[in-house]
C-alpha cells in the first residue's frame, strides 16, 4: 500500500520528525515523498534511504500545497498520509482529512498493516502508555510523535527521482507571510536529535545562570533545553521549551537542573534512557521520574559546571556512591 | 467584528481509560488548556460586537462555557447530543462548522491543541469546511485598518513569521497570547446566570456518524526509574557523564 509523507527542511536539511514519517510510512509499503519547499541535494539523499520518488515545489500557501498533496494521493492510489505535527503538516493533516473523508490518528510511533486493516501505535497519558488503533478500511491520516518513532531499518538508497508537485489552484483566499526572521541563537546541539541534553528551570534563579548552563552544555556537545518558567520568565528562549507544548524528546541522558517537575514538562522527556534531576526540594515531583536524585542546590552546581568548563581538563570522574532513595511526602 | 470561539471541554485528570479502552468522562472537566487565550483574544477582537463561545461535548461540559462568560463572552451555544458521543474529528468539523454557518463570523478562534487528544487538527478541517483561510499557532492578532484583514505572528522551532489573511478568517491561537485578565464582577454574575443555548445534531442538519477508528488496546510503557540518591560529588559525576565515562 502506498503512503504519501510529507517532509520539512529546516537550515535545508530533512528535519528528524520528517525521518520518523518517512520511517511510518516505509513500514507500510512504497512511499512518495512531498514537501513545500524545494529539496536539497542534503535532503535527497535522506530521503533516498526510504524511498525513490520525491515531488516538490516551493509553496508558501499551506492551503495550496494541501490541494496539491490531495491530488497526489489521488493520482497514487495512496491510502495513508503520514506528516510530522508541525502548524503547517497539521494544516495539511487537517484539510486533507476534510477533502478525501479520512479519519486522522494523532501521536504514532508505528504503523502495520494486516491485509487491508491498519493497526496504528500511539503514545498516550503524555508517554505513560501505548493505545493501540484500528482503522480496517486502511486509510487514513497519520501525524507521527517525533522521538518515539523506532526506525526501522532502511534501504542504503542510491538514486532518487525528484519532479514537480502537481498545480493545483484553491478557492480558499491567501495567506501572506509578511515578514520571517529565524531565531537569533543557533542551536549548537538540535534538542530533537541530542543524546545529552541539560535542561533549566526556575530554581536557577537568573537568565545570567541559564545562559552559562547553556554554554556549559554546548561546550561539552550537549543540547540545552528549558521548562516552562524558564521560558515564560524570559531567561530562555521559546524554541529550547521541553514540554508537551515544546519539544518531546527522548535522549539517553537529561539533566534537569532547579526544575521542579510539572506534568506537562515531565511528558516531553519522559522516553529519556537516564534522567538525572538536581534540586534542593527533596519533595520536587521531579525525583519521582529520576534515576539519579542528586539532592542539592542546582544554582551552586551550574556555577561549579562553568568554571569547569573554563579549566582546560575535567578531573576524573569519583566513583559515585549511591543509595537507594524515596521522595519525602 | 463578530467572532465565533469554539472550545472544548476535557477531562480535569488526563487519560483515564475505562476497562471498555473508551476515554472515561465521568470525572470532573476543565476547559482545555489554550482556550483561554483564544477566547481573551476573541473577547479583545469582538469588541463592541458579540463573541459567541461555542461547545459540543456532554452535559457537564456548560462548566467550560460558562467559564468562558466569566471571561468575557457575550453568548454561549453548548451543542448536547447522546448521538454525537464518540464523533471522530468529521462529524465534530461538521457540526461547529454548520454552528458558525448558523451564526455568521467575522472570525472564528480555537486553541492550537486541546490538552487532551492533542490532535491540533480541527482548526484546518473547520477552515476547509469553511473555504476560509487559517492562520495556525498564532499570536498577537491584529485586525487591519479597514476592518477587512487579520494578521497575526507566529512563532515556531525555527523562527518567528507575521503572516495575514483576508477576513473571514480562521485562527488557531498559541499558549500565551494574551495575560489572562481578571475576572470582572459583571462577568461572573452574567456567567452564572446566562441562559446556555442548546442545540442538537438534528438542528444544525447533521447526520452523527461513529468514528471508524477502534480503540483496541491500551498498555502500560512506563519505565521503572531507580530513584538513587546520589551522595558523592555531583560536579565529577556530571562532568564524568558527559564525557561518556558513566554508563546510562
Amino acid at each position: 500500500m502506498t503512503s504519501v509523507v510529507v517532509v520539512e527542511q529546516a537550515s535545508g536539511l530533512l528535519t528528524e520528525a520528517s525521518i520518523d514519517a518517512l520511517s511510518v510510512g516505509a513500514s507500510l509499503g512504497a512511499v512518495v515523498a512531498v514537501s513545500s519547499s524545494l529539496l536539497t541535494d542534503a535532503s535527497l539523499s535522506a530521503i533516498a534511504a526510504w524511498t525513490d520518488v520525491a515531488l516538490h515545489a516551493e509553496l508558501d500557501e499551506t492551503a495550496v500545497f494541501a490541494a496539491a498533496v490531495a491530488v497526489v494521493l489521488v493520482e497514487h492510489d495512496a491510502a495513508t498520509l503520514v506528516c510530522a505535527p508541525s502548524a503547517a503538516s497539521r494544516e495539511v493533516a487537517g484539510r486533507l482529512a476534510v477533502r478525501l473523508s479520512l479519519p486522522i490518528i494523532s501521536a504514532v510511533s508505528a504503523a502495520t498493516l494486516n491485509g487491508a486493516e491498519l493497526t496504528v501505535r500511539t503514545v498516550a497519558d503524555g508517554g505513560r502508555r501505548a493505545a493501540h488503533a484500528s482503522v480496517p478500511v486502511g486509510r487514513a491520516v497519520l501525524i507521527v510523535q517525533p522521538s518515539a518513532v523506532s526506525r526501522d531499518s532502511s534501504q542504503a538508497g542510491t538514486r532518487i527521482e525528484v519532479d514537480s508537485l502537481p498545480t493545483v489552484v484553491t478557492r480558499i483566499r491567501a495567506v501572506a507571510v509578511e515578514s520571517w526572521a529565524p531565531h537569533s541563537e543557533a542551536r549548537h546541539a538540535p534538542l530533537d536529535s541530542a543524546r545529552i541534553v541539560l535542561a533549566g528551570g526556575r530554581g536557577l534563579g537568573s537568565a545570567e545562570r541559564i545562559g552559562a548552563l547553556r554554554t556549559y552544555a554546548e561546550s561539552r556537545g550537549a543540547a540545552f533545553g528549558a521548562s516552562r518558567a524558564a521560558v515564560e520568565s524570559g531567561w530562555a528562549s521559546y524554541e529550547t521549551l521541553v514540554g508537551q507544548t515544546g519539544a518531546t524528546i527522548a535522549p539517553d541522558v537529561y539533566v534537569a537542573f532547579g526544575i521542579s517537575g510539572a506534568p506537562q514538562h515531565l511528558a516531553g522527556f519522559r522516553s529519556a534512557k537516564l534522567i538525572v534531576a538536581v534540586n534542593d526540594d527533596p519533595t520536587a515531583p521531579i525525583f519521582d521520574e529520576a534515576d539519579v536524585v542528586i539532592v542539592a542546590d542546582a544554582r551552586e552546581i551550574v556555577d561549579r559546571l562553568a568554571a569547569q568548563s573554563l579549566s582546560s581538563a575535567s578531573s576524573a570522574a569519583t566513583q559515585p556512591s549511591i543509595a537507594h532513595f524515596t521522595r519525602a511526602e | 467584528m463578530k467572532v465565533v470561539v469554539l472550545v472544548k471541554d476535557v477531562p480535569a485528570e488526563l487519560a483515564h481509560y475505562t476497562p471498555a479502552i473508551t476515554l472515561d468522562r465521568s470525572g470532573e472537566s476543565a476547559m482545555s488548556g489554550v482556550d483561554v487565550f483564544a477566547i481573551g483574544e476573541g473577547v479583545r477582537l469582538a469588541a463592541a460586537d458579540e463573541c459567541v463561545v461555542v461547545t459540543m461535548g456532554p452535559a457537564g461540559a456548560v462548566v467550560t462555557l460558562r467559564e468562558a462568560l466569566m471571561l468575557g463572552a457575550t453568548r454561549a451555544i453548548h451543542v448536547l447530543d447522546d448521538a454525537l458521543v464518540g464523533s471522530d474529528a468529521l462529524t465534530t468539523t461538521r457540526v461547529l462548522a454548520a454552528v458558525v454557518g448558523r451564526e455568521g463570523a467575522d472570525v472564528v478562534l480555537l486553541g492550537r491543541e486541546s490538552s487532551d487528544a492533542r490532535m491540533g487538527t480541527l482548526p484546518a478541517m473547520i477552515a476547509e469546511v469553511l473555504s476560509w483561510p487559517l492562520l495556525s499557532a498564532v499570536d498577537e492578532l491584529k485586525i487591519g485598518v479597514d476592518a477587512t484583514s487579520l494578521s497575526a505572528r507566529r512563532r515556531d522551532d525555527h523562527g518567528t513569521a507575521r503572516v495575514s489573511t483576508s477576513l473571514p478568517a480562521v485562527a488557531s491561537i498559541a499558549e500565551y497570547a494574551n495575560a489572562p485578565a481578571e475576572v470582572a464582577t459583571r462577568d461572573l454574575e452574567r456567567g452564572l446566570t446566562s441562559r446556555v443555548q442548546v442545540l442538537t445534531a438534528h438542528d444544525l442538519g447533521v447526520t452523527p456518524a461513529p468514528s471508524i477508528v477502534r480503540m483496541v488496546d491500551v498498555e502500560s510503557v512506563e519505565r521503572e526509574r531507580r530513584h538513587e540518591l546520589f551522595t558523592g560529588d555531583p560536579v565529577a559525576y556530571l562532568e564524568s557523564l558527559l564525557a561518556g565515562s558513566v554508563a546510562s
